[in-house]
C-alpha cells in the first residue's frame, strides 16, 4: 500500500472540508445579514401599526356613558378631555408614558417632560359649529 | 510528490465535493441577489406603505364617525324646529319672534288643520333621514375641500337606517387609496380599499313624535279647555306648553327631555300648531295670548 498516497488524499480532504465549512459559514453570514434587515423592518411595522393607532384610539376612549374624548376636544371641552387622556395613557402605557396633545394647533395637554424624537400622529375632527380641526398627538 | 500529482490519486472525491458545493452556492448567492434585486426598497416598505394608508382610512372613518353624531344631533333639533316634518303637509304658520336672549323667528308647521290630520301617514323616520342626510353630506363636503384630505369621500354614497336609537350610513361606492411604493413595475403601487359605512348608537328621539301624535289624537277630540287637556295626557320625557296664536290656531311646543346633545345647550323643541273650534267656555278658560306674525321679508 502506499502510504504517500494515504497522506496526501486525506490532506486534501481536509482541505476540502474546509474549504467548504468556510464558504457555508460565508453564505450563512451574507443571509443573515439580509435577514436581518428584513425582521428589522417587521420590528418597526408592528410598533409603528401599533403607534399610529393610538390617537384613534384615544380619540374613540369613552370619557363618560354618552361622550368619547373625541366629542371632549371637538366640543372644546379641553379640560376634561385631558384629563382622561393622561388616565388613558397611564392606564395602557405606564405612567412614564411621555405625550403631548394639541387641538387647532394649541397644545392642551402635555406630560412633565416632553419626548425627545417625537412621532406626531394627526387626526381631522368636525366640530359643532361646522368646523374642521386637527388634532395632534406627539408621542 | 509530483508523480503523485499527476497520477491524480485523491484528488477526484475531493473536487468533486468542493466543486458541487462551490456550484451549489454560487447558484443559491445569485438566486437570492437576484430577488433581492427586484425590490428597489427595502423589504417590508411597501407593506409599511399599506399601513400608512389604513392609517389614514381609519382617520377618514373617524371623522365620519364624528360627522354622523354631529349630524344627529343637528337633524334631531332641525326636525324638531319643522314640527317632525322635512316637508309639512299642511303648510305653516307666519314667522313668530321667540321671546330669548336673541329673538328669533320661528314658523309652527300644522299638525291639525281644516279638519284633516296632516300627522297622519307621515313618515318621521323618512323625515329625520332628509335632514340628517342634508346635515352630513355638508360635512362631507367641508371634508373634501379642506386641504390636507386624505382621500376624496363621495357624499352621495349612503343609504341610510334610521331607528329610535341606531343610525347607520350603508355606503355604496368605495374609497380607494394608492401609495406608488417603488419605482420598479407591479409591485409598487400600494392600493387599500374600503367601504367608508358607519353605525352609531344614538337616541333620535323619533319615538317622541308618535306620542306627540296619540296626545294630538286626544287634544283634538278633547272638550275641555286646552290646558286641561294637555294635564291629561301622558307623555313621559316630553315638556309640554302651548299659547293661542289667535281663537282657532293653538302653538305648541313639546321639549325633548330625553336627548342629549349637550353642545346645544337647551333640549329640543318641537314645534307644531293646532287649529281647532273652540267652544266661548273653553275661549275664557284660556284666554288668548296673541303672538303678533311678522311679515316676510
Amino acid at each position: 500500500m502506499n502510504k504517500k498516497g494515504v497522506d496526501f488524499r486525506a490532506l486534501v480532504y481536509l482541505f476540502t472540508v474546509i474549504f467548504c465549512a468556510i464558504l457555508i459559514i460565508v453564505f450563512y453570514l451574507w443571509q443573515g445579514v439580509v435577514a436581518k434587515d428584513a425582521s428589522g423592518l417587521i420590528d418597526i411595522a408592528s410598533e409603528k401599526v401599533h403607534k399610529d393607532d393610538m390617537l384613534i384610539d384615544l380619540l374613540n376612549y369613552p370619557l363618560d356613558s354618552h361622550k368619547t374624548i373625541g366629542d371632549a376636544v371637538a366640543q372644546g371641552e379641553l379640560t376634561k378631555a385631558c384629563y382622561k387622556s393622561k388616565d388613558f395613557f397611564k392606564s395602557l402605557y405606564g405612567e412614564n408614558f411621555l405625550f403631548v396633545l394639541s387641538f387647532d394647533g394649541d397644545e392642551f395637554c402635555e406630560t412633565d417632560e416632553s419626548p425627545s424624537k417625537p412621532l406626531k400622529l394627526i387626526s381631522y375632527i368636525p366640530t359643532s359649529n361646522d368646523e374642521i380641526k386637527e388634532v395632534n398627538l406627539k408621542i | 510528490m509530483r508523480k503523485l500529482l499527476k497520477s491524480r490519486k485523491g484528488f477526484d472525491w475531493a473536487f468533486l465535493i468542493a466543486g458541487v458545493t462551490l456550484i451549489c452556492l454560487v447558484f443559491l448567492f445569485f438566486q437570492l441577489n437576484k430577488k433581492m434585486e427586484h425590490h428597489d426598497k427595502p423589504i417590508g416598505e411597501m407593506q409599511m406603505d399599506v399601513v400608512d394608508l389604513v392609517q389614514k382610512g381609519d382617520n377618514i372613518l373617524f371623522y365620519l364617525d364624528q360627522s354622523a353624531r354631529l349630524s344627529a344631533c343637528d337633524a334631531i333639533y332641525a326636525l324638531a324646529d319643522k314640527g317632525g316634518f322635512s316637508s309639512p303637509p299642511c303648510g305653516q304658520t307666519l314667522p313668530l319672534l321667540e321671546q330669548g336672549p336673541v329673538p328669533l323667528p320661528y314658523t309652527y308647521s300644522f299638525w291639525y288643520n281644516d279638519e284633516s290630520k296632516c300627522y297622519e301617514g307621515a313618515d318621521f323616520y323618512a323625515g329625520f333621514k332628509d335632514v340628517f342626510n342634508d346635515k352630513f353630506r355638508s360635512r362631507i363636503d367641508d371634508y373634501n375641500i379642506f386641504k390636507d384630505k386624505y382621500a376624496y369621500v363621495p357624499p352621495y354614497n349612503y343609504e341610510f337606517l334610521v331607528t329610535d336609537n341606531l343610525i347607520a350610513g350603508s355606503a355604496i361606492k368605495s374609497i380607494e387609496m394608492k401609495k406608488v411604493s417603488a419605482v420598479a413595475g407591479e409591485l409598487g403601487e400600494a392600493r387599500y380599499v374600503f367601504k367608508p359605512s358607519f353605525a352609531i348608537d344614538f337616541k333620535t328621539g323619533i319615538e317622541d313624535y308618535f306620542s306627540v301624535q296619540a296626545a294630538v289624537d286626544s287634544l283634538i277630540s278633547c272638550d275641555k279647555s286646552m290646558q286641561e287637556c294637555i294635564n291629561d295626557i301622558n307623555t313621559p320625557g316630553l315638556k309640554w306648553s302651548f299659547e293661542m296664536m289667535n281663537p282657532t290656531t293653538y302653538l305648541f311646543k313639546v321639549e325633548q327631555e330625553n336627548i342629549d346633545c349637550r353642545f346645544k345647550g337647551n333640549k329640543p323643541v318641537i314645534r307644531f300648531a293646532i287649529e281647532k273650534t273652540i267652544t266661548i267656555q273653553q275661549a275664557l278658560a284660556t284666554p288668548p295670548v296673541a303672538a303678533p306674525p311678522i311679515p316676510v321679508p
